[in-house]
């Protein structure tokens, strides 16, 4: 059973006034990627196993892992202290 | 059917401390029902009758001698199979599973036998907590218990069947982008997530370090409450378990929510995405519920959705693929191909990417925090859409991305799915309610004031007794 029409889509600009992700946007379409840099980063991560088994998978990961955070908010800052060891509330841990 | 197997925790608890109702007679009419239904919808991976039998027995055993351990005890319960229970398999619904015994019990677990609770099962769910339904797995993905041929919702698939169906009133699953709220979402029923660190994750298999958490579902708040109640607290030996006493959540859960302020996260389904209108149309319907019952209602805004779900997506693929990576090089065929997608992603993300997550995750959270400083709780959606069909892969994928629920595992806030009604075809819809951190008690209170109010939490789905040809039938 599939769900009923949608509503239509809000055009929203997110982009506006934050800061651009440092990373390059890469389509989530797969045959995009470049074989022979997919290739070569299997091999590096030890994956040629998995590459020559299922390539199709493999090179759909890749797009998908490559995707970079799209934007970021006003307030974010190359300098902001990564939240590496996560509390969601730092005054309960001692 | 019996009508012992549906009676609520919170009910069955008062009946089993006053004697007028056995654990074995409730423990026992559940696992007929599980006889019946389970072979239609799949829930359970194991069926644990004689620990079960072996469990109940001893609660009525002592509490007949008058010790009663408190609401859990002689109440059946089931686990997403990603838990560990000593001397039992922990399958992660997966093949490179089916040789484990676990050697100790979860501290969840623990804290569940310490209670007298009894345990029925083990429960399907996506492989690893991070595939999907799929049939190349060695048992059977859960069905929706609305209507067969849909998909549960997940990761704790199993977990909302279970409940849904009355085969379990109470279960336990994990939660890292939505697991635990997604099913309760889809089955019509209750799933918090709690704060990151109040439920101790030990003994629980990892998906995402940061992002994971154990949540219950159950039927009715209260219960949830009460489940919540019998595993929060901390564990010295989860390195993320806060260190401090947990409010009790069912003191204040009947107090009502005049004068009560509640934000409303409008912004993530009428400008971020689209949703599915009769999904909005009920969360409306919902908030004017909340009004109706004394709630100051306001509007607030957060970032926009793709920010936290960029966030959460870069965290828990790079995570997820640090734990199973030696799998993916060594035997990359025994994995079902949508976990082998999903989780070799994370093979390819920068490391200055997540840390950038990171970054991103610092000042979401604090944004998150000053937001509630105004307000005493939030409310917006869980999914966009309605339950898809299990064998449309692409609906599948879509859960991931169209939902509201993985800004609060990025938060680490309390969030809780109640039902807000039901669509015309008869399938559930749901809200999240959301709070500060720690702050359990408030998200209960305002989410079982509109439950209360609402009532749809007593409709039942129609259950089919006998198997029929559903979707995926080979």
């Amino acid at each position: 059973m599939n769900s009923t029409a949608l509503a239509a889509t809000v055009r929203l600009n997110y982009h506006g006034g934050m800061a651009a992700s440092q990373g390059v946007r890469m389509s989530e379409d797969a045959k995009g990627a470049d074989t022979e840099f997919v290739r070569v980063l299997c091999e590096m991560r030890g994956l040629g196993r998995a590459l020559t088994l299922f390539p199709d998978i493999v090179t759909t990961a890749f797009a998908r892992g490559r995707r970079p955070i799209g934007s970021f908010p006003e307030t974010f800052a190359a300098t902001t202290e990564p939240a590496s060891r996560f509390a969601a509330d730092p005054e309960s841990v001692e | 059917m019996t009508e012992v197997s549906s009676l609520p925790i919170a009910q069955a608890a008062q009946l089993i401390r006053a004697r007028e109702l056995s654990p074995v007679e409730l423990t026992e009419a559940l696992l007929a029902r599980i006889a019946v239904l389970d072979p239609v919808y799949h829930a359970f991976i194991a069926v644990t009758a004689e620990i079960a039998r072996a469990e109940a027995k001893a609660a009525e055993t002592e509490i007949a001698r008058g010790k009663w351990r408190g609401p859990m005890h002689g109440i059946p319960y089931a686990l997403k199979d990603i838990f560990d229970v000593a001397g039992l398999p922990t399958t992660c619904h997966s093949k490179l599973r089916m040789n484990h015994r676990a050697t100790a019990d979860a501290t969840a677990v623990r804290r569940l036998r310490e209670a007298g609770a009894v345990l029925l099962g083990k429960l399907a769910l996506h492989e690893f907590a991070n595939g999907g339904p799929t049939l190349d797995l060695p048992w059977p993905a859960a069905r929706n218990p609305w209507n067969i041929d849909l998909h549960p919702g997940g990761s704790s698939s199993g977990c909302g069947t279970a409940v849904a169906a009355g085969m379990a009133p109470a279960t336990l699953g994990t939660d890292t982008g939505g697991s635990v709220r997604n099913p309760a979402t889809c089955c019509g029923v209750i799933g918090i997530k709690p704060t990151y660190g109040a439920v101790s994750r030990t003994g629980v298999f990892p998906l995402a370090f940061s992002l994971d958490h154990v949540g219950p579902i159950t039927r009715t708040v209260e219960d949830n409450a009460i489940l919540f109640q019998a595993i929060a607290g901390h564990d010295p030996a989860d390195p993320t378990s806060a260190r401090r006493t947990h409010a009790d959540c069912l003191a204040g859960l009947r107090q009502g929510i005049n004068g009560v302020k509640i934000g409303v996260i409008a912004h993530f389904y009428e400008e971020d995405q689209a949703a599915d209108p009769q999904q909005v149309a009920a969360i409306r319907a919902a908030i004017a519920l909340l009004e109706e019952l004394g709630a100051e209602v306001k509007p607030v805004r957060l970032s926009p959705l793709a920010q936290w779900m960029d966030c959460g997506r870069i965290i828990h693929y790079a995570e997820a693929y640090a734990i199973h990576e030696r799998d993916l090089q060594e035997r990359p065929q025994d994995f079902a191909p949508i976990t082998r997608r999903r989780l070799m992603s994370g093979a390819f993300i920068a490391a200055s990417e997540y840390v950038k997550a990171q970054q991103l995750r610092t000042v979401l959270c604090e944004q998150y925090r000053a937001t509630l400083a105004d307000v005493d709780a939030l409310v917006t959606l869980s999914s966009y859409d309605l339950p898809c069909r299990i064998d449309d892969d692409d609906a599948i994928a879509r859960t991931y991305e169209r939902q509201c629920r993985m800004p609060f595992n990025v938060a680490g806030a309390p969030a809780i799915s109640v039902p807000t009604g039901f669509s015309r075809e008869g399938l559930p819809l749901a809200m999240q309610i959301t709070g500060r951190a720690f702050d359990e008690a408030m998200v209960y209170r305002v989410a079982h004031a509109y439950c209360d109010a609402a009532g749809w939490c007593e409709r039942r789905p129609p259950l089919l007794a006998s198997a029929p040809q559903p979707a995926m039938a080979k």
